[in-house]
């Protein structure tokens, strides 16, 4: 069955080609939809405690520690908070090999933590 | 002699300057003159979801107006947690060309965080999070300026409220289309809501 929609008050069947373009822009909004949920930031003390609750966090430090990386380094000892976009946090999921969809859901997980 | 057609009991102008012609009240100021009847906000459409659609489209957005604003009540989705996105519409087809330039800032319920969205697609991003329980449905108002012509930009702004998280976001149409309606979908079908769509005149 067709599906349906309504155009300026009538109900009516999709064509077959409006319904192959909502089908694309299904599709298309899915990773979107997902990312919809991701905080841009967290604080330091809601990373810092996720890797725990992921059981990485001695691993994090040593892997920065063990970098030649003054960036992380510093990063990884100032910063109040930690962006989702950083290319420091893309580096150490490089390292630790966690997807995109992993990290945003620390993110999301993080967020929920409460100092 | 002067006749108020909107207070017919009246028999003299309610202050100077203001008069009928026409059939519409006019104001004359500095030797310019304004017809109240062609400019605000007019409402030119309004769909209610009685049965469960896809997808709901206004056609007929030309140049009359200088904005249109497609504001909806109670918007559910048939998939709970779903977006709502809005795509241009040329004749009654659908662009979902990837030239949607788009932004949004998510305040999420849950974890009182905020979620910063940006990219380009084939649609215009415009709530989160919705719900689909009785009652819960999605509100808001999307703003879209410069329909109906085909070289600005066509620009939206966004400000809708869902059960998961508020959104308020705008961007721009990257390109010459010429633009006559627009379709708004979600996840699945819309089970509830009433769209309406109005239009702005400044002059």
């Amino acid at each position: 069955m067709a599906l349906l929609h309504m155009v300026d008050g009538v109900v009516l069947e999709m064509s077959p080609e409006e319904e192959a373009d909502f089908t694309a822009r299904q599709a298309a909004s899915a990773a979107d939809a997902a990312k919809a949920l991701v905080p841009a930031t967290v604080s330091r003390f809601q990373f810092r405690k996720q890797l725990r609750v992921m059981g990485i966090f001695s691993d994090v430090d040593a892997a920065i520690a063990a970098s030649n990386d003054v960036d992380l380094q510093e990063a990884w000892a100032d910063a109040t908070e930690f962006d989702r976009t950083s290319p420091n946090v893309a580096k150490m999921a490089a390292t630790f090999k966690l997807t995109d969809e992993q990290v945003d859901a620390a993110f999301i997980a993080a967020a929920q933590i409460r100092a | 002699m002067f006749t108020n057609k909107i207070a017919p009991e009246l028999t003299q102008p309610l202050w100077d300057g203001v008069a009928v012609n026409g059939g519409r009240a006019v104001i004359t100021q500095d030797g310019k003159t304004l017809t109240l009847a062609q400019q605000g906000m007019a409402l030119l459409s309004v769909q209610t979801v009685t049965t469960a659609v896809a997808a709901i489209t206004f056609n007929n957005m030309d140049t009359t107006y200088d904005e249109y604003i497609l504001e909806f009540n109670n918007a559910s989705p048939s998939v709970n947690n779903s977006n709502i996105y809005v795509q241009y519409v040329t004749n009654g087809s659908v662009n979902s060309s990837a030239n949607y330039n788009w932004h949004v800032d998510i305040s999420v319920m849950a974890t009182s965080t905020v979620s910063s969205n940006g990219g380009t697609s084939g649609y215009i991003y415009a709530a989160a999070a919705t719900s689909n329980t009785a009652g819960w449905g999605t509100q808001g108002r999307i703003h879209f300026y410069n329909m109906g012509a085909t070289n600005p930009v066509k620009y939206w702004t966004v400000f809708t409220v869902a059960s998961g998280g508020q959104c308020i976001g705008s961007g721009y149409f990257n390109g010459s289309a010429l633009f006559n309606g627009i379709q708004i979908s979600t996840t699945g079908n819309f089970t509830s809501g009433t769209f309406r769509l109005y239009g702005v005149r400044s002059v």
